[in-house]
């Protein structure tokens, strides 16, 4: 090879090892490009509770005067999460922040345990394994506390108990409670990896199919809206998130079924952060912030409120 | 002076009967013993056992979501190939914009598309208009398509067709434009008209020449295929991946599912290797 075609190929092999390590980094290891979006989140919830009540400022304000429940030291955690899922965790379009029920009440609770945490947005449907390989420190995403997960990993108390229910298209009768999901005909579409995946699969006949799985429930919806499916098995909070996001478009069947209990996970040897989060979680409820959070996200955001 | 023809001995041609370490593929051996141990290693796990049995249904999806699909992208990359080539103005324009187009979005956005933007609401103004339409042929015509595109398998062949014809009109179009003018000119010197000459001279020529890139392309969609796992789908109509990641997600076995996985798909790339082999070494142009 002459000399000039030589020199000019090592150039640019060492122009593209520079730029390859110079490109900021995709996903989640370096903190610093995050919190600039992060760090008002956590003073923001006080905000809409400023309306109703004068006094709502000063329960909020009490957390940061208490002495802290536990003392993570500050620690960072790295917190995966399918930001596709509102009002647990969505990313808010005019901010680009990643906003939602789970967000603030993770916020919150690191603020009584003096940890930081920093949401990564994950595909669910590997989002246990991950945590199992230590790639999160915790995973708050709307997940349900099961018996088969809890053989990979930990999981708090439960911080929210909701029903799950079926979306459909508004004025579309075809499905009108769970029984009629019986009927081969009719397609459910659920995200992968979900217990809604694992509740839809009991309610159908046909399981090969009649369950219809999408990445994410976004797609679900979405194909909901388009006519492909006939409903979403879905649940109760975050049908109401759709349908807030989608108004006129959709409407819940009567039927709420199940009961679950949502829990934040963590690593199974990760005993400190798991007693410091129930202890947190315990706080929370009993300072009122817990009330505040749930009153804005399941109240006052379905109707429209803007988010802070 | 003369020459003895006895001294001239003629050259030995190399005995191909002969072991030739150089040669032998010692790549598909080594291949080979590994995946015989991956199938004896597999037979005494139970939960390898379990992975394929969920996983098999998927084998016959894959393998004909690509067969389809690459039969309709061969045809279609054909018209686009000649509509590349065509001296018409409008038809090489058209055709250019296609194949700048397509290749300028990646495979996945476009499954994307037409899973969760276009299907959808185009089946239903089909729909509409096949409603609304007052000819029985054009309405019943109108509404199949609607019906197609509303199942999840056309849209799978739809997004891989339409992405792959893109690139396979330049490898058509390669071929055609290798064939030497002379072959084009003595044609039509012969009394035949362009689309004569070009269909009954040059097309059977530039077809047996890219026959081999156009096999090769073919186990290149068969990976490609694994992208319709993101438009989602129900157990029946799953592909291998799709099946790999319910599998894996309702039992937590990333692990074992997608070494599995990776295994059945470079199973079946390897033995369609060895078919393109065959078809190349069949249609291969004597020099």
């Amino acid at each position: 090879m002459n000399t000039r075609v030589f020199r000019i190929c090592a150039a640019m092999t060492a122009l593209a090892f520079v730029i390859a390590a110079c490109a900021p980094a995709a996903t989640p290891v370096p903190p610093t490009p995050v919190p600039p979006t992060q760090a008002p989140q956590p003073t923001k919830p006080p905000a809409p509770t400023a309306a109703p009540t004068a006094v709502a400022a000063s329960p909020t304000a009490a957390p940061t005067a208490m002495p802290p429940v536990a003392d993570l030291k500050g620690r960072q955690l790295k917190v995966g999460s399918d930001t596709t899922y509102p009002p647990f965790e969505f990313v808010d379009t005019k901010t680009n922040r990643i906003v939602g029920f789970d967000v603030d009440l993770v916020n919150e609770i690191c603020k009584l345990i003096n940890c930081k945490a920093t949401f990564i947005t994950t595909n669910y449907d590997t989002i246990f394994v991950a945590l199992s390989q230590k790639q999160f420190d915790m995973v708050a995403s709307g997940s349900t506390i099961t018996d088969e997960r809890k053989k990979t990993v930990n999981f708090s108390d439960s911080y929210l108990k909701y029903g799950e229910t079926l979306l459909v298209r508004a004025g579309d009768t075809t499905v009108k409670t769970k029984d009629d999901l019986k009927n081969v005909k009719i397609i459910v579409g659920v995200q992968t990896g979900t217990s809604n995946e694992q509740t839809a699969l009991k309610l159908v006949a046909d399981q090969k199919s009649q369950v219809k799985r999408f990445d994410t429930f976004d797609q679900a919806v979405a194909a909901l809206i388009a006519g492909d499916i006939n409903c979403v098995e879905i649940d109760q909070p975050a049908a109401l998130g759709y349908m807030a996001t989608n108004p006129g478009k959709l409407m819940t069947v009567k039927d709420e079924f199940t009961s679950d209990d949502l829990g934040f996970a963590f690593q199974k040897d990760d005993k400190e952060l798991l007693d410091s989060f129930n202890a947190g979680l315990k706080a929370v409820r009993a300072n009122g912030t817990y009330d505040k959070i749930k009153d804005f996200w399941f109240n006052k955001w379905t109707a429209g409120a803007p988010i802070p | 002076m003369s020459v003895d023809v006895q001294t001239i001995k003629p050259r030995k041609s190399p005995d191909t009967t002969q072991f030739n370490w150089r040669t032998f593929p010692w790549w598909a051996l080594l291949l080979l013993i590994s995946g015989l141990l991956a199938v004896a290693a597999i037979n005494r796990s139970v939960v390898y056992r379990d992975a394929w049995e969920f996983l098999k249904g998927g084998i016959p999806n894959t393998l004909r979501l690509t067969v389809t699909a690459y039969a309709v992208a061969l045809v279609l990359g054909l018209v686009v190939g000649l509509g590349r080539t065509s001296k018409n103005v409008v038809v090489s324009n058209i055709a250019t914009l296609y194949v700048e187009v397509i290749r300028g979005v990646p495979l996945i956005v476009v499954l994307l598309y037409i899973a969760f933007v276009a299907a959808g609401p185009l089946a239903v103004q089909l729909s509409n208009a096949a409603k609304a339409s007052t000819v029985p042929l054009l309405a019943t015509s109108l509404q199949t398509v609607a019906d197609l595109m509303r199942i999840d398998f056309f849209r799978g062949v739809l997004g891989l067709a339409v992405g792959y014809a893109a690139y396979l009109s330049e490898v058509y179009r390669a071929g055609i434009e290798g064939i030497p003018r002379g072959q084009t000119e003595a044609a039509r010197s012969l009394g035949m008209s362009q689309g004569q000459a070009m269909f009954y001279i040059i097309l059977p020529q530039a077809i047996r020449i890219v026959l081999p890139p156009l096999a090769n392309d073919f186990i290149a969609m068969l990976k490609d295929s694994a992208l319709v796992s993101a438009i989602g789908g129900t157990v029946d109509n799953a592909e291998l991946t799709l099946r790999g990641r319910m599998y894996a997600s309702s039992t937590f076995r990333s692990f074992e599912v997608y070494n599995m996985v990776a295994l059945l798909y470079l199973v079946m790339s390897l033995v369609g290797s060895v078919v393109v082999r065959f078809i190349e070494r069949r249609f291969s142009v004597p020099k």
